[in-house]
């Protein structure tokens, strides 16, 4: 519970409200399918960041913004990750800390 | 919770706009190099235009309705760029049949320059602003 | 949409332009040559230029083909200006014919002048799209700060 929470509050900081109609409307997959889904969507990001590096290094394709913006957003979306991971293992300790 | 989503938005329009640029600048500098060469005809390309078919519109450009699904790839908008003579570019004033206008050409440069730095700069602010929001501001 | 590409059409421009520069310097210095290896007067030279796409992987090329004909200018040739010389009647030149004229370069001063102007403009250009190029890749770098 305190999970969902926490979520939402993180979505609500983020700027974008066109994210949120995105938001499937099939069955609840659980939290954990959603985090998983997220995680691979980030290492496709850094994925894509690496072989923009490739390319540019070699000299296959000098494409200067390309590079930097693709590295941008794989940054930013690790660091992204690693808050909600933060928050995620604070929200855990949280529920542990609750004396039965 | 994608974190595909948070790039959702302008950065998109932002991106396609900074390649359109690139592409510009190369046709300008091309014809600033061919200035001199008889039968050359100076190319050009509409970035308004171009940009909203890349982004799959059909009017203006309104972010919101037009971006589900009709990208499909970075390479694949990139290989319809339309570009030609355009205008009164293509006939000449001049005896060798070149077509090239060196002012107007110098004008885009700047122009083209002036706006691929903008752009830079707004989509280095886009991120620096969704950093600090993960950051919490911490 | 690569800026080393841009750079090396630059870079042609300003060869192209520099060659020109030389041709216009040759003719303005022989513009009273009458003798030559060949025989015969100086003859006004010119150079050809004409429009190339970029040498290129062929990958490359097929989506430069597509994305945008930038092309590199290259000089294809030195020709001779076909127009014909002048004949300056001085029956003292060494190298005077039976009747007394001498067959002069067809090198026009005034219009070495206007050509040299000419080249001087379009080298400046290339420079400053050159300028423009590094301007844009350097705010490009700085994307991430």
């Amino acid at each position: 519970m305190k999970e969902i929470a926490v979520q939402k509050n993180i979505e609500a900081l983020l700027p974008s409200p066109v994210r949120m109609k995105q938001m499937p409307e099939e069955p609840e997959k659980s939290f954990g399918d959603i985090l998983k889904s997220s995680m691979d969507k980030v290492s496709q990001l850094g994925r894509e960041a690496n072989q923009a590096v490739q390319a540019l290094t070699t000299g296959q394709k000098t494409d200067i913004h390309g590079t930097m913006i693709a590295l941008e957003k794989a940054s930013v979306s690790f660091q992204l990750m690693m808050e909600v991971r933060n928050k995620a293992i604070d929200a855990y300790k949280e529920v542990a800390r609750m004396s039965v | 919770m994608e974190p595909q989503g948070i790039f959702s938005g302008t950065i998109p329009l932002l991106e396609k706009t900074l390649d359109l640029r690139s592409i510009k600048h190369n046709l300008i500098i091309s014809n600033v190099a061919n200035i001199d060469t008889p039968n050359y005809k100076a190319f050009d390309i509409i970035i308004k235009e171009e940009l909203e078919k890349a982004m799959g519109a059909e009017k203006n450009i309104k972010l919101e309705k037009t971006r589900s699904g009709h990208l499909t790839g970075k390479e694949s908008y990139l290989g319809n760029v339309k570009s030609g003579a355009t205008g009164d570019q293509q006939f000449s004033l001049r005896f060798d049949g070149n077509s090239v206008d060196i002012d107007r050409e110098m004008a885009n440069l700047s122009e083209n320059n002036l706006m691929y730095n903008a752009l830079a700069q707004i989509i280095s602010k886009k991120f620096e602003g969704l950093k600090n929001v993960i950051k919490g501001g911490r | 949409m690569n800026f080393l590409d841009a750079l090396h059409i630059s870079s042609s421009g300003l060869t192209a332009q520099r060659l020109r520069m030389n041709l216009i310097s040759s003719n303005l210095a022989n513009i009273n040559t009458t003798r030559t290896q060949q025989g015969g007067p100086y003859k006004r030279k010119q150079a050809v230029f004409a429009a190339q796409t970029d040498r290129q992987s062929f990958g490359n090329m097929l989506k430069s083909q597509m994305a945008g004909k930038s092309s590199e200018v290259r000089v294809v040739g030195i020709v001779d200006d076909p127009r014909l010389a002048k004949s300056k009647y001085d029956p003292q030149h060494p190298d005077a014919d039976k009747n007394g004229y001498v067959v002069m370069p067809n090198v026009n001063l005034i219009e070495e002048m206007v050509d040299m102007i000419s080249a001087t403009r379009s080298y400046e250009a290339n420079v400053t799209a050159v300028k423009a190029t590094k301007n844009m890749a350097l705010k490009a770098l700085e994307i991430g700060r």
